[in-house]
């Protein structure tokens, strides 16, 4: 009775109680495209509207820990960065990612939690809304970057062609906060305590980061565990490109690329397989 | 093509689709520590895995629904609060997924349970019509042409550049209907909520989807609105407790719906395990016969007496007591109070009183009426019954009177006067 599996009409769709495993709905993401470009100009809008400085808040928090960080760590004999390093740009071209990174986890965790109203009442890939949520703190990221580049031409810090390697780095930050964001949206739709737990971690991240460590005085033997975090290279890696200093952590990479590949591919399976659990529970 | 018996291409195919909730599970999300904490205790336990009461504590919100729907259908879906009928709408909108069954749905959906999915107070009308749209599946492009008609039909186009959260709640509605109706999908899924707005306005929207369903789309809706189902639907169907009660033309349906639980012998009293506790409550409705015993059918011609018993346990004052009677298609067809010839504030003691009232014979239509009851004091409502009692008036007969009267909303026998004012 039951052989129209392939009707003729423009969409079809056969509900059941469980999707097969690797049906991660990639075209129903295709198809919805539009709704990330939307929620991402959302955000964006709802961001800065009724506030006094605008886009100037997402400048001064990396500023503000920059002078905490050049003030308290740079006089510290084991963290004080390398002699010749100005060390408002040593602080600042870490800070920049990191910034990125926290914010841009913070929004994809708490996505699903904050859509539930529309989570309940209307149908729509959900993937969308990790997803989305690590796109707005791009923006701010793009706006620091020209705070960089005044502080480079103060400090006179040269313009080299290793600035090239910005992006693809930047681009390993957004696919690691998607991945973690995809994990943790879904657990903290269904554990409330990831609420309370994700300030904290990130916070424990940012004084285990390179941001605050020197990463060239870990241990040889470490080091490719102290990548496991794909932030640990890329805010070495966007460091060297801003100052030249040192080599480029090739040691780092491995171990932090695998684990980013094992979060984005493990969330996107984690978050489908957990969706219809979600819409039930959030 | 899918094609249903009788022919016609299938919109949507359901397949015992059931869905099962575990209890609690709608209640609020867990928290980690007792999920570890069951988890580390588990080993330790003896006996079956789970207790008993946790096993069990799982309740079908739906079970073995099956049906096809026609393209170009109008279904409407009934049942009382708690049947299953959202449930089986966020089913077929793809919104959950249901524990068992299967289920066909042939076609772009637009789906509608809650107006302004999405909307943000903070941005604008025009913001918002976008957004929304994008949510509800409709591309950038399609929501620039249709732009101007979304604005146009929802009588908000002096307000498009402000803020949403400066819209009255009518306007918001209005905004939001607009922008899913305008989504052209050949499905729709509406639950209640043209409830909302004005009459004027969920005119218009019943018009939209009317026209929705005469271009060959299929419209699947629920509403507790028994007169909008007979009016707009092709097909009802009725839910009850999460299962098919019945499945076919709306007036037969929505008649045994509502006779569904309800005396029938002219006489009702209040149940007594839905005790509200209130000051005063309806104790009985009776509708007395010739005879002066309680009667479910009334003559044509004779007049309806009722009987209003109220059992008063503290003195109050100023109750207003409304008797509604309803036809099947839900129109309401008398409202009558206490207080509307008689406007002397009254005290009640405590004990039982009982008003009596009559309505004319030669005056309702010969059908079957449906009685509703509420005691309100101000504001408050004190206790209320809704289609607690039925009866019928029966026909006087056949010919040419009778086939006229049953077009009009009511059939009295007027007296005629002729006389010659120029010969």
């Amino acid at each position: 009775m039951l052989s129209e599996q392939t009707p003729l009409r423009t969409r079809a769709y056969v509900i059941s109680s469980r999707r097969r495993l690797f049906d991660l709905g990639l075209r129903e993401l295709w198809h919805h495209r539009e709704l990330v470009y939307f929620f991402v100009w959302r955000d964006i809008k709802l961001r800065y509207k009724q506030t006094v400085i605008g886009a100037a808040w997402a400048v001064i928090q990396p500023l503000v820990l920059m002078v905490a960080f050049s003030l308290v760590l740079g006089k510290s004999p084991k963290l004080a960065p390398p002699a010749g390093i100005p060390r408002p740009i040593f602080y600042f071209s870490a800070l920049l990612p990191w910034s990125y990174f926290a914010d841009a986890l913070q929004a994809s965790t708490s996505s699903v939690v904050g859509s539930q109203s529309m989570v309940t009442k209307v149908y729509f890939p959900r993937i969308t809304l990790p997803l989305a949520g690590t796109m707005p703190p791009l923006l701010e990221f793009v706006i620091s970057f020209g705070v960089l580049v005044a502080l480079m031409l103060g400090f006179h810090v040269p313009f080299t062609w290793r600035l090239v390697l910005i992006p693809p780095l930047v681009i390993v930050a957004v696919l690691t906060a998607f991945g973690a964001g995809a994990w943790l949206s879904a657990m903290y739709a269904v554990y409330r305590d990831i609420g309370q737990a994700i300030p904290f971690v990130i916070q424990v991240l940012l004084f285990t980061s390179p941001v605050v460590l020197r990463a060239d005085r870990v241990p040889q033997w470490f080091r490719p565990y102290y990548g496991i975090n794909p932030m640990t290279g890329v805010i070495e890696g966007i460091r060297w490109c801003v100052t030249g200093y040192g080599r480029f952590p090739f040691d780092l990479m491995p171990t932090g690329l695998a684990f980013c590949a094992f979060l984005v591919v493990g969330g996107v399976l984690f978050f489908t397989r957990m969706e219809d659990l979600i819409i039930d529970v959030v | 093509m899918t094609l249903s018996e009788k022919g016609t291409p299938v919109a949507i195919r359901a397949e015992s689709i059931g869905k099962r909730y575990r209890l609690g599970e709608r209640l609020p999300y867990r928290m980690l520590g007792e999920t570890i904490g069951r988890a580390v205790r588990r080993p330790f336990r003896r006996g079956p895995s789970e207790p008993a009461a946790e096993r069990h504590a799982r309740i079908w919100a739906l079970r073995d629904i099956s049906f096809d729907i026609s393209e170009g259908e109008i279904i409407g879906i009934i049942g009382s609060n708690g049947s299953g009928k959202t449930t089986l709408l966020s089913i077929l909108a793809r919104i959950t997924r249901p524990t068992e069954g299967r289920a066909y749905v042939y076609g772009r959906v637009g789906s509608l349970l809650e107006v302004g999915t999405g909307f943000h107070p903070e941005l604008t009308g025009r913001e918002n019509v976008y957004l929304n749209g994008a949510i509800l599946g409709m591309t950038r492009t399609e929501v620039t042409r249709k732009y101007e008609e979304i604005a146009t039909f929802a009588e908000t186009e002096e307000f498009m550049e402000t803020p949403v959260k400066h819209y009255s709640s009518g306007m918001r509605v209005r905004l939001a209907f607009s922008v899913a109706a305008h989504l052209e999908p050949e499905i729709m899924f509406v639950d209640e909520v043209l409830a909302v707005g004005d009459a004027a306005f969920q005119q218009k929207c019943l018009g939209k989807m009317e026209e929705v369903a005469r271009g060959g789309r299929t419209v699947v809706f629920v509403s507790h609105n028994m007169g909008m189902i007979n009016s707009l639907c092709s097909r009802a169907i009725w839910l009850e407790r999460g299962s098919l009660r019945q499945d076919g033309r709306p007036a037969e349906v929505i008649e045994s719906y509502l006779s569904e639980g309800l005396s029938m012998d002219g006489h009702w009293t209040h149940p007594q395990d839905t005790d509200c506790g209130a000051q005063i409550r309806i104790g009985a409705i009776t509708i007395v016969g010739k005879d002066g015993r309680a009667a479910g059918s009334v003559p044509f011609e004779d007049e309806i007496r009722m009987q209003l018993d109220l059992d008063v346990r503290e003195r109050i004052n100023r109750v207003r007591i409304i008797v509604r009677l309803r036809d099947v298609t839900g129109n309401l067809i008398v409202a009558s109070s206490n207080l509307d010839a008689d406007a002397t504030p009254r005290e009640f003691d405590v004990g039982r009183h009982r008003y009596t009232f009559s309505i004319p014979g030669a005056l309702l239509q010969p059908k079957k009426y449906f009685v509703s009851v509420v005691a309100r004091r101000f504001a408050d409502k004190l206790d209320e019954h809704e289609n607690c009692l039925s009866f019928q008036i029966l026909p006087m007969g056949t010919g040419e009177a009778a086939r006229r009267q049953a077009a009009a909303a009511i059939a009295p026998v007027l007296p005629w006067c002729l006389e010659t004012i120029e010969s």
